[in-house]
């Protein structure tokens, strides 16, 4: 051994470390609220406790198992983020909704405040109106307050509706949310034109 | 395979002792989660902890095959859960499409 005393002594304090790390990451699994908070404890507190027991058995060990090992670490720490990140943006786009706090949804906000108009979730909108497109929800609730009568409701669309997922019917109750599925049916139009119209 | 580890006489059963403990807590969850992610996530937790507890008999036992059963574990894992994702969704689609959406509204934003 290269570490004289010092490799024994490590491995067994990287073993305990270890195991501690993974009843914390079971815990966290069992007690956390959703399932995006038990994902982050499945995929950092019990990654790293597989890791932390894998380091450990390498530097108890010499010669091929250390190698061995050590390419196992390497496994394990590469495929772990990855898994927990498919998971998690399967579960966003499977329409379950996170528990927050105070602060809010940050995706949610986010996707409104870039789209307001629910246009299937990308950042592209024709004519270069997503430039101003800040411009364009503060100039609506303006209208919306004023009383105008152009768009009550549509800068601020149910959730469900601003995300624009697939999985909604048609039959949803409100028409800011048929408007927010649909791109390409005059009423999810009617509300940019009569926008138009106001600031022309 | 030669192994020197201070205290191995007490740390190894211990660290066994905490890796059953944690499977124990994470099948508890699997058996729970009310949603799909949840069991999803639950079976990612169970295989790094059997990723763990293959190491640690590999350690036991001598055998540096063992190891490889970690390696090949760890990928074997990373493959299922993946291969997980587009099937909730799937389901998740369908389950909505039956309760027929309603409920979404509530949450008012500001």
């Amino acid at each position: 051994m290269s570490g004289g005393s010092l490799l024994p002594w490590l491995s067994m304090v990287l073993i305990l470390a270890g195991g501690l790390f993974c009843l914390l990451g079971a815990i966290g699994v069992l007690r956390l609220p959703d399932c995006y908070s038990r994902m982050h404890a499945a995929s950092k507190a019990g990654a790293l406790g597989a890791v932390l027991v894998l380091a450990g058995v390498a530097a108890a060990t010499s010669g091929e198992a250390t190698m061995e090992a050590l390419f196992a670490l390497m496994a394990v720490l590469v495929t772990a983020p990855l898994a927990a990140h498919a998971v998690s943006r399967a579960a966003y786009h499977a329409d379950i909704k996170p528990v927050v706090g105070k602060l809010g949804n940050v995706i949610e906000d986010e996707r409104l405040e870039a789209d307001p108009w629910g246009r299937s979730g990308t950042q592209t909108v024709s004519g270069g109106e997503d430039t101003a497109s800040g411009r364009v929800v503060e100039e609506t609730r303006l209208t919306a307050a004023r009383g105008d009568g152009v768009s009550i409701a549509a800068p601020v669309a149910p959730p469900g509706g601003a995300v624009g997922l697939p999985t909604q019917t048609s039959a949803s109750s409100s028409p800011v949310g048929g408007s927010a599925e649909d791109n390409s049916s005059p009423s999810a139009a009617g509300p940019t034109e009569n926008q138009r119209n106001d600031r022309s | 395979m030669t192994m020197d580890m201070v205290g191995a006489f007490w740390v190894i059963p211990l660290v066994v002792l905490m890796l059953g403990i944690s499977a124990v807590i994470i099948v508890v969850r699997l058996l729970k989660g009310p949603t799909g992610p949840d069991r999803v996530v639950a079976i990612d937790a169970l295989t790094l902890v059997g990723v763990a507890a293959v190491a640690l008999g590999a350690m036991i036992s001598g055998q540096i095959v063992f190891l490889d059963v970690a390696v090949v574990l760890s990928l074997v894992a990373f493959l299922g859960t993946v291969a997980f994702a587009p099937l909730f969704r799937k389901s998740e689609q369908n389950r909505r499409e039956r309760a027929g959406l309603d409920g979404e509204e509530e949450e008012g934003r500001q």
